[in-house]
């Protein structure tokens, strides 16, 4: 078991590396100049040369990599002093420092910038998926059970059409239809106030839920309508349960399983932002941000967020392995055997 | 496609009203430009600009145009072009690479070389883990001047993560068939097992998901299109018309109605298109 978790640690510690490695080079490959980027296109040459030296990007590039790692991970002292030349970007846990360098055009830590924008796009997230599952699953069983009738029909044709949407357009028509024409919601933003926050939080979480839910629904009919054709189904049915014990307490117990994978996938996917719809609501996410890193070139911003989604992506995979042995006992089984 | 797989594809509506609708899309990109001889570039200030709003529609301009007095039509009909373009060459390179990974790993699995697939299925990891929306910007940024090309590459190169998994997994599953272990007992290569025996057994599959592959291929060339990171203007994209006409909506609605339908039509007919291929070629998954 031991041997097993480290395996895993360790095989985390790989992709984490290889996927920052690989931005890292990216991003540095670029042809255009970070240090024009922060300096303007008017500016001389020679301020130009000095911004370049002040962000520490005259360096070799394998200077800079090392120096990444080097930084992101260090000792330090567990109590700051206000300014301190050598930890300005730390955040100290402890004497272990976690230090993402600055960013060049906010001129924040990033890692200040991360943290104060991973909670609102955790927040959209969560809503999201909540939202998809709940709908999503609810539509999945009732098209199941009725197979081959209207309401079937009705669930395949509409979610096909859900998820054949983009973002954009169904943000776009909800933004227009419930914010514009009705104005029942705001029409963007974050607000100031918890109640303004939930407002907010409506649409892009409803653009993201229309999505997710249709495939959802496709998913989860697909599913159940394997397990009801299972030899276990029948034998319930002939010993005479009721129906909506089969339906939840034998199928469903199955079939959610895979949907399982599917939302935690998700849900690491979308912790890392949803770029198109906090665009298009002007959520201040993770998304929103690594959008204008990458235009503006701001290296420590892409460099962190790809770490954040990274780790996210990788931690919301162990999550699900973790349910799938709480679902499903026959795995818990075969990890105590194999333990051994 | 055998005769039975033809005909249970023939005798459902949804498949056949998805193949209609690719039919439609492809027609309009090879002959649209012919049919509607305007310039998708140029701008119009001749005719019905006395209101200084976009022309409305007329003999000249079908649709109207937009805000810069250019043939909504005609843009709409290049864009067709550029979308199927891209995603039907992105979805080539994703399927090439996706199966050539996938057959590799599921053949290696389970024997001497079963640090191949382990090496490879990390590296599909590690793609999944990446934000692929930001790769793609970093290299349009990185061309600057995005062009088609580069799109294609690095949608075709983001694309076969998926599909290698499920590659593989069949792979696999056909591997412990009798009819493999037979060649592989007659002392059979490996590299011919993978390609005489495996490939074809797994073609179905691997058609279905390339289908659907076009299909997000769409989705996803018209969210760079959108993002302003896909190709540049004044090549006319879907998504870009969508979002140049988004400010508009409620003054112009054709503006962002025109450019969303063709989106949603187009990939609604390779999401219909694929499943029926599905249903088709594998009837017990329905």
């Amino acid at each position: 078991m031991i041997r097993r978790a480290a395996l895993r640690l360790l095989s985390s510690l790989v992709v984490v590396w290889l996927v920052l490695t690989t931005t890292f080079l990216i991003h540095h490959a670029l042809p255009s100049d970070p240090a024009r980027a922060v300096a303007g296109p008017q500016a001389r040459p020679a301020d130009v040369d000095r911004i370049r030296q002040r962000l520490g990007l005259d360096r070799s590039l394998a200077t800079q990599y090392v120096a990444f790692f080097r930084r992101l991970v260090h000792f330090g002292p567990s109590q700051l002093a206000p300014k301190d030349p050598d930890h300005g970007s730390c955040s100290p846990l402890g004497r272990v420092h976690l230090d993402l360098g600055m960013s060049f055009q906010k001129r924040k830590p990033v890692a200040k910038l991360i943290a104060e924008r991973l909670p609102r796009t955790a927040l959209l997230a969560v809503a999201a998926v909540s939202l998809q599952v709940l709908v999503g699953a609810a539509a999945g069983i009732l098209a199941a059970t009725r197979r081959g009738k209207l309401l079937d029909h009705g669930v395949i044709g509409l979610t096909l059409l859900g998820v054949s949407t983009p973002t954009f357009i169904s943000g776009l028509l909800l933004q227009y239809w419930l914010a514009y024409r009705w104005k029942l919601l705001p029409l963007d933003g974050w607000g100031r106030t918890t109640a303004e926050h939930a407002a907010c939080l409506v649409l892009p979480a409803l653009t993201l839920g229309v999505f997710g839910a249709s495939y959802y629904a496709r998913f989860v009919r697909d599913e159940m309508l394997v397990q009801l054709q299972q030899d276990y189904v029948r034998t319930a049915r002939a010993k005479g349960l009721q129906p909506w014990r089969i339906l939840v307490l034998h199928a469903l117990r199955n079939a959610v399983m895979p949907l399982v994978t599917v939302v935690g996938m998700d849900l690491g996917a979308l912790l890392g932002g949803a770029i198109v719809t906090e665009k298009l609501f002007r959520w201040p996410g993770l998304g929103a941000l690594s959008v204008d890193a990458v235009i503006e070139r701001d290296g420590p911003v892409v460099m962190g967020i790809v770490l954040v989604t990274t780790l996210t992506v990788i931690a919301s995979n162990l999550l699900v392995d973790l349910l799938y042995a709480a679902i499903d006992p026959r795995l818990r089984s075969r990890q105590a055997l194999s333990s051994r | 496609m055998n005769r039975s797989a033809l005909l249970r594809f023939r005798r459902n509506r949804p498949a056949c009203l998805g193949a209609a609708l690719v039919a439609l899309l492809t027609l309009a990109a090879l002959l649209g430009p012919v049919v509607v001889s305007q310039d998708p570039n140029t701008s119009d200030f001749l005719h019905g600009v006395g209101d200084l709003g976009p022309a409305p529609p007329s003999s000249l301009h079908w649709l109207g145009t937009d805000t810069l007095f250019r043939d909504l039509a005609a843009r709409l009909l290049h864009g067709a072009r550029i979308s199927l373009a891209v995603a039907i060459l992105a979805t080539a390179l994703a399927v090439g690479i996706g199966t050539l990974v996938g057959l590799l790993a599921g053949s290696t699995w389970g024997t001497r070389f079963r640090f191949l697939d382990e090496l490879l299925m990390r590296i599909v990891d590690a793609g999944l883990s990446f934000p692929y929306l930001l790769l793609v910007m970093a290299v349009g940024a990185a061309l600057d001047r995005s062009d088609l090309t580069a799109v294609i590459v690095v949608l075709g190169a983001t694309g076969w993560l998926g599909l290698s998994r499920v590659v593989r997994a069949k792979t696999i599953q056909i591997r412990q068939l009798d009819f493999v272990a037979a060649a592989r007992s007659l002392g059979q290569h490996p590299l011919r097992i993978a390609l005489r025996h495996v490939l074809p057994n797994i073609a179905g599959p691997i058609v279905v998901t390339a289908t659907a592959s076009v299909a997000s291929m769409i989705l996803a060339e018209s969210v760079l299109g959108y993002l302003t990171v896909g190709v540049q203007p004044p090549t006319a994209t879907w998504g870009r018309m969508l979002r140049e006409g988004q400010g508009f909506f409620a003054a112009e609605p054709i503006l962002v109605v025109a450019p969303s339908l063709a989106i949603l039509l187009a990939v609604l007919g390779f999401n219909l298109l694929g499943e029926g291929l599905r249903d088709a070629l594998d009837p017990q998954s329905r």
